[in-house]
């Protein structure tokens, strides 16, 4: 070999057509690792590094007649050569030049490339099924819709979804979907005997957490890392679904996929769980509103620091209520006193605390009016999404009736009235509400209102005197009825009165709903 | 690639889809086995219908098909052989309840690879020669009253004959001491009986 060639950039090694080696460069010597000394009369077998595809060595295993060009990986020298082998008269050259750097460098870019697929996949399912969520109308549905659209992609292997149990501190699995395996056994099991799992853990923090590599992970149970070990579980994201401070459940999502989550995803699905939280709020009010069956809830309180207790205690009286104006701030309570006088019930309600404001709105028919301040009994059970439906203090206690939409967090509710309070649930039932059709609701109303009430509602309504400015006076509308204007104002006020009692469906046995 | 060196070696399927490792994982076991590499799940189903293979050795994250998918198939491409999975983690967990039947931690050292190789050789080569002790006694009963000019159209001896004979080349190949206990085997004098 000549000087141009043994300094050339490039590996060359000169063998005869059979193999030998009769010339090894520099360049050859340090890519290849030989150590030059002695290696001419070897065959170029023993002298190459070796490789899965052992190409070179066969290439000579007859005498090479066409060029030749080959990439192989080395593992032991951990690099990537382009060899080329050439023949020419008498001898043959072999080219050798290191491509590891390219490799390296093409891997890289496949990965990248992965990457922004797969966060351009995550954002479109993400989008999906927040899609999804605005059809949900309950929230089985809202559970169902994000485990199936989660746990069917290629990118993960399964997601479930879990709810606190009514009335404990338990987690039960609601929802699941994809290949559940025997993960989410060893999951139900572990929630079942009362393990600590990653899960449970987001559903009293309300943040999302990642759990990689599930395995190896001690936050896990072991019966869990072990399952997720055998079903090649690698990566968990355990997603709360939240509105304002209250957790509605969690979704557990796995993959076989290392390192399948960052902070990219944590933020993405961290939003979806905030908006699955929103979609499971917003059932709450429409589940009040269209539902059909109710959860009733019967307490009982004997703790005399709710006011309403004490004050019936200190009376020995009966009070109750014959109705609650829950929007305001200060929720106001009317209530009826029975056996004592409205006036001391008063006084003493006035000096409690949890009373933000007293009235006695009739003292011969024992009406008297309270603002309830938020933490007491009715307070609570107002904040919380109960409808009271009845209330009555006595000096043995109170008993209070309270219905809640079956979704409701009725654990919330109870836990609430039972931390303030020494109180207990004495029953609860399901039963179906009663739904008053407009037909029915007019004919109810047709049924109490005398001919001249409804002749005077109808003609000052038509006449507008229910406007603002009123652009009939009373007067106008007595002499149109060919009656008096103290008379019309009867008749309008007793209309008026039949009409909002059937409206808040007070009981037609109640004081309020009665006269004429 | 096989020549009569290699021939008598165990067989083992190397399978992942970084080539960079595959290969690694193939020349350290040379000598011990004769190597397939293939780079992803269905070339290594590919293999294994074409060939009687004895090793797996499966990674388990590999896009497409993953190792796991590759494990739930092998069942239905006849495989009989014994599957090491090498895992990204090493949880410290035994295998008795492991769809696998070892697993390998990345990054995996020369030793550990060509140990646990060979620790899965004698396993399965101890199978296979209690299955060839088992159906070997079984073709000498038959040996023993079908005459031997019949035995070539008795369907139920070849078809165990076969078998015998698979059995046997496999259990030599996978365990060293398989020509001593073929030998006290065959020192039974069983037609005496």
């Amino acid at each position: 070999m000549n000087g141009q060639f043994e300094r050339a950039p490039v590996g060359i090694i000169e063998v005869d057509p059979t193999g030998t080696v009769r010339a090894v460069n520099e360049r050859a010597d340090a890519l290849l690792d030989i150590g030059s000394a002695g290696v001419t009369d070897e065959t170029v077998g023993s002298l190459f590094p070796m490789s899965v595809e052992a190409s070179v060595p066969r290439a000579f295993e007859t005498p090479p007649e066409e060029r030749l060009s080959v990439e192989e990986f080395y593992p032991d020298l951990d690099s990537w050569f382009e060899v080329t082998i050439v023949p020419a008269d008498d001898s043959v050259f072999i080219y050798v030049r290191d491509v590891t750097d390219r490799h390296r460098l093409e891997k890289e870019l496949t990965q990248r490339e992965a990457d922004i697929t797969r966060l351009t996949v995550i954002n479109e399912l993400i989008s999906d099924v927040l899609a999804a969520l605005v059809k949900a109308s309950t929230r089985e549905e809202i559970a169902e819709t994000i485990c199936a659209r989660l746990g069917e992609t290629e990118l993960y292997d399964f997601a479930w979804l879990g709810e606190r149990e009514l009335g404990t501190d338990e987690i039960v699995v609601r929802a699941a979907s994809g290949t559940t395996g025997r993960t989410l056994d060893s999951i139900e099991s572990a929630l079942e005997a009362g393990e600590g799992i990653p899960e449970a853990g987001v559903v009293e923090a309300g943040q999302p957490e990642i759990v990689q590599p599930v395995g190896a992970n001690d936050s896990v149970p072991r019966s869990v890392r072990r399952a997720a070990f055998a079903d090649g579980l690698q990566s968990m994201l355990a997603v709360p679904l939240t509105h304002g401070s209250t957790v509605y459940g969690v979704v557990g999502l796995y993959t076989s996929e290392q390192d399948a989550f960052g902070s990219r995803e944590r933020a993405g699905f961290g939003t979806l769980g905030e908006m699955a939280g929103f979609a499971v709020n917003a059932t709450r009010h429409r589940s009040v509103l269209l539902s059909d069956t109710v959860v009733e809830l019967r307490l009982r309180i004997t703790d005399r620091s709710d006011p309403l207790v004490a004050a019936a205690a200190e009376h020995d009286a009966s009070l109750s209520v014959d109705g609650l104006v829950p929007a305001a701030e200060t929720p106001l309570c009317y209530l009826t006193v029975d056996g004592a006088e409205p006036g001391d019930v008063v006084e003493s309600l006035a000096a409690a605390e949890m009373i933000e404001s007293t009235r006695v709105v009739d003292g011969t028919g024992g009406s008297v009016e309270v603002g309830l301040g938020g933490d007491s009994l009715l307070g609570r059970l107002l904040t919380r999404g109960g409808t009271v439906t009845s209330a009555i203090f006595d000096s043995s206690g109170g008993t209070v009736t309270v219905d809640i939409s079956p979704e409701e967090d009725l654990r919330r509710l109870a836990d609430g009235v039972t931390r303030g309070f020494d109180a207990e649930v004495a029953a609860k039932r399901e039963r179906d509400e009663e739904i008053v059709t407009p037909q029915a609701f007019r004919d109810r109303l047709d049924d109490q209102l005398t001919e001249r009430q409804e002749s005077a509602l109808r003609t000052a309504y038509l006449a507008d005197y229910f406007e603002s400015p009123r652009e009939s006076t009373a007067e106008e509308v007595a002499e149109a009825l060919d009656i008096t204007g103290p008379t019309l104002l009867h008749h309008l006020r007793a209309g008026q009165r039949k009409l909002l009692a059937e409206f808040f469906d007070l009981h037609e046995d109640h004081p309020r709903s009665q006269g004429q | 690639m096989a020549n009569d060196k290699t021939a008598s070696l165990p067989v083992a399927l190397v399978v992942d889809d970084e080539k960079e490792v595959a290969d690694a994982y193939a020349l350290r076991l040379r000598g011990i086995c004769d190597v397939e590499t293939v780079y992803d799940g269905p070339s290594a189903l590919e293999v294994i219908s074409e060939k009687t293979v004895d090793l797996t050795l499966l990674d388990r994250h590999m896009p497409g098909m993953s190792g796991d998918e590759v494990l739930g198939e092998l069942d239905n491409h006849g495989y009989d052989g014994r599957v090491v999975m090498v895992t990204a983690i090493d949880p410290g967990f035994d295998v008795l309840d492991m769809p696998f039947d070892d697993y390998l931690c990345k990054p995996v050292d020369r030793e550990d690879i060509r140990e646990v190789i060979g620790h899965q050789s004698t396993i399965l080569g101890y199978e296979l020669l209690g299955e060839y002790f088992s159906v070997e006694s079984k073709r000498q009963v038959i040996a023993a009253e079908v005459d031997a000019d019949r035995r070539a159209d008795h369907g139920e001896y070849q078809r165990i004959a076969t078998r015998a004979r698979q059995l046997e080349r496999r259990a030599r190949r996978l365990i060293d001491e398989s020509p001593e206990l073929l030998a006290e085997f065959d020192a039974v004098d069983r037609e005496g009986r």
